[in-house]
């Protein structure tokens, strides 16, 4: 199951690299070929001439785009094994040129054909120098245009599947039998003890699990994520008594910072559950944060336990959860590094950095553009 | 029955001592939180059943009930569990019984009310996964004091003298009642045979070196004496070094 994925997150990350691929669908190619027409139609229209003497030149003129475009999409299909090897940039400038090349060599071909025919192109007449450039002044822009746009749906896309994701594991985590079952030993075993922290081990437990099923907004403010934390560290500490224990300190940042869904509470289990639980005398949690030229800075520190074998596979254990959460601060913000470790002689310590949005602001732009 | 509960969750432990004086004619002795001190309190208070939690930090359930096998006269065991299923799988074929965390008050009579004492050869069957002895992470001994509990690390070698086995470590030496041949398949690769009376720790070995004699011995890290090697193990010796 870890397995899984991680290999899912190297898919969406070759996915990434390569957003061509988004390209090489049925789908695809004819919403390229629908986006073609509808350029024709722009440049058409932005002719001027009457409408009923353009008859000619649509069909003319959608042909000749439609021969590039199905070039263009064949030639990149044809290369897709040579640019997938490429970096995104590099293979992203290639496709261009490539794309430029086409067009040109296409409008010299049509402009000559045209010629010899002695067919009059367009209002006034053009030499094939004049034609070729113009066509690939146009190609350039449109290219550019189609290429973002691609771009932005693959991202769109991987986010999407990240967030389903990181959903489906903080599922899988908590119904990790052990959590669910020893929460449940906990509250068996208050319910006659002291029935008022039972009620209250009961309200957590639900509201954890609410959190976790919850399908709305990828984003929650920090107020939100933390108190999920707290609810969650509630349960925990009832179940470890005084071997956790937990030193927070978050007031020195807005507490309407607009953070991830589920971006805080699995880092906090993974300090417990490798952390912690592995101390026979536990140790402390500690969780800091700090906002510094408008960076919002999280730091998440944890013993390590000593044993060579334990150390091991908790490291591994993180690295999931904290694959995927760097993945979605990665695509949410830009930019790499939002997620980094330190490892020190018997600390564990997570730094989360992230640009500050008001939640407040964020819900206020998304009204405005929905 | 004289029982000992052990678990490293304290409302566990408090629900599980409730279920015992409650509902059953038994007697609760005494508890643990933790490994080191369930062999402890076992060695002091020699209870007759030690409901067991296999989840604990440092020396866990499945490991304390290993090192009962040198004891003179284990306790029977009962593991408790929220949940393992590998675990499971084994007790199925051993002596111990299990019981599923939330204990219900029918299940625990049931199962104390079936408490076998389990025999030597079943002890050892415990201590076997995929019939190769599981390594234990500590080394435990009887001494006038009670029982001690060695990490393996702090483990320097073992040395057979007449019946019994010394254990020498960081902080001085012990007696155990195993013989070198046990000792020697449970901690393979980490120690290894270089005489025909001793064992090696591995990562200890410093370097070879000839005695006055002219014999070939080995000199350990943090050891003065270097220890005589028998040359039918110098080969062996020799290949082990040289992966280090």
């Amino acid at each position: 199951m870890k397995e899984k994925s991680t290999t899912r997150i190297r898919d969406l990350e070759d996915g990434q690299k390569m957003f061509f691929s988004s390209l090489y669908s049925i789908k695809a190619l004819f919403i390229l070929m629908i986006g073609a027409q509808l350029v024709v139609f722009v440049l058409i229209l932005a002719t001027g001439d009457k409408l009923s003497d353009s008859w000619d030149e649509l069909g003319l003129l959608s042909f000749f785009v439609q021969w590039i475009t199905l070039a263009c999409a064949a030639s990149l299909y044809g290369l897709r094994r040579f640019l997938a090897k490429l970096s995104l940039m590099k293979a992203s400038v290639i496709a261009y040129l490539l794309i430029l090349l086409i067009t040109g060599a296409f409008a010299g071909i049509a402009q000559l054909f045209l010629d010899a025919l002695s067919y009059q192109w367009g209002a006034s007449p053009e030499t094939v120098g004049e034609f070729v450039s113009r066509s690939m002044f146009i190609s350039a822009i449109i290219t550019l245009v189609a290429l973002r746009y691609f771009y932005m749906q693959q991202q769109w896309q991987g986010r999407v599947q990240l967030e389903s994701q990181a959903r489906i594991e903080a599922l899988q985590a908590r119904i990790r039998p052990h959590f669910l079952f020893n929460s449940m030993n906990i509250i068996a075993s208050l319910i006659s003890s002291n029935p008022k922290l039972a009620e209250r081990a009961v309200e957590d437990l639900s509201q954890v699990f609410r959190v976790t099923l919850k399908d709305t907004g990828s984003m929650v403010s920090l107020e939100d994520e933390w108190r999920l934390c707290e609810q969650y560290l509630r349960i925990e500490g009832l179940r470890l008594d005084d071997r956790l224990k937990v030193d927070c300190d978050l007031s020195s940042v807005p507490q309407d910072t607009a953070i991830p869904m589920l971006s805080l509470q699995p880092l906090v289990e993974n300090a417990i559950y490798h952390g912690i639980q592995p101390l026979p005398e536990g140790g402390t949690i500690r969780v800091t944060g700090q906002i510094h030229n408008n960076q919002i800075h999280l730091k998440i520190t944890n013993p390590m336990p000593i044993t060579g074998a334990q150390a091991k596979k908790s490291h591994q254990g993180h690295q999931i959860a904290m694959g995927n959460i760097q993945h979605r601060l990665n695509l949410l913000f830009g930019g790499a590094d939002h997620l980094t470790t330190q490892v020190t002689s018997d600390q564990y310590c997570v730094n989360l950095q992230f640009p500050y949005v008001s939640m407040l602001a964020r819900d206020l732009n998304q009204t405005v553009t929905t | 029955m004289k029982i000992l509960i052990v678990d490293d969750e304290n409302l566990a432990r408090e629900r599980l001592w409730r279920l015992v004086e409650n509902e059953t004619s038994h007697e609760v002795i005494g508890e643990a939180t933790n490994g080191k001190e369930a062999l402890e309190k076992i060695d002091a208070l020699h209870p007759d059943l030690v409901l067991l939690d296999i989840r604990m930090p440092g020396i866990d359930g499945l490991e304390v009930a290993r090192h009962m096998v040198d004891m003179e006269e284990p306790p029977a065991v009962i593991f408790t569990t929220a949940y393992d299923e590998y675990a499971l799988e084994a007790f199925k074929v051993n002596a111990a019984d299990y019981l599923l965390k939330p204990v219900s008050a029918e299940r625990l009579i049931a199962g104390l009310s079936k408490v076998i004492k389990p025999n030597k050869a079943q002890w050892r069957a415990l201590n076997q996964e995929d019939g190769k002895p599981k390594a234990r992470t500590h080394i435990s001994a009887r001494t006038r004091k009670g029982i001690t509990l060695v990490p393996l690390e702090n483990v320097f070698y073992f040395k057979a003298e007449h019946k019994y086995v010394t254990v020498c470590h960081q902080e001085g030496e012990v007696v155990i009642d195993v013989t070198l041949k046990e000792l020697e398949e449970e901690f393979d690769p980490k120690y290894l045979r270089i005489h025909r009376n001793c064992l090696v720790s591995t990562d200890s070995i410093q370097g070879l070196e000839k005695n006055l004699d002219g014999q070939p011995c080995l000199r350990l890290r943090g050891i003065e004496e270097p220890l005589e090697i028998s040359r039918r193990h110098l080969p062996k010796i020799r290949e082990v070094m040289s992966q280090k």
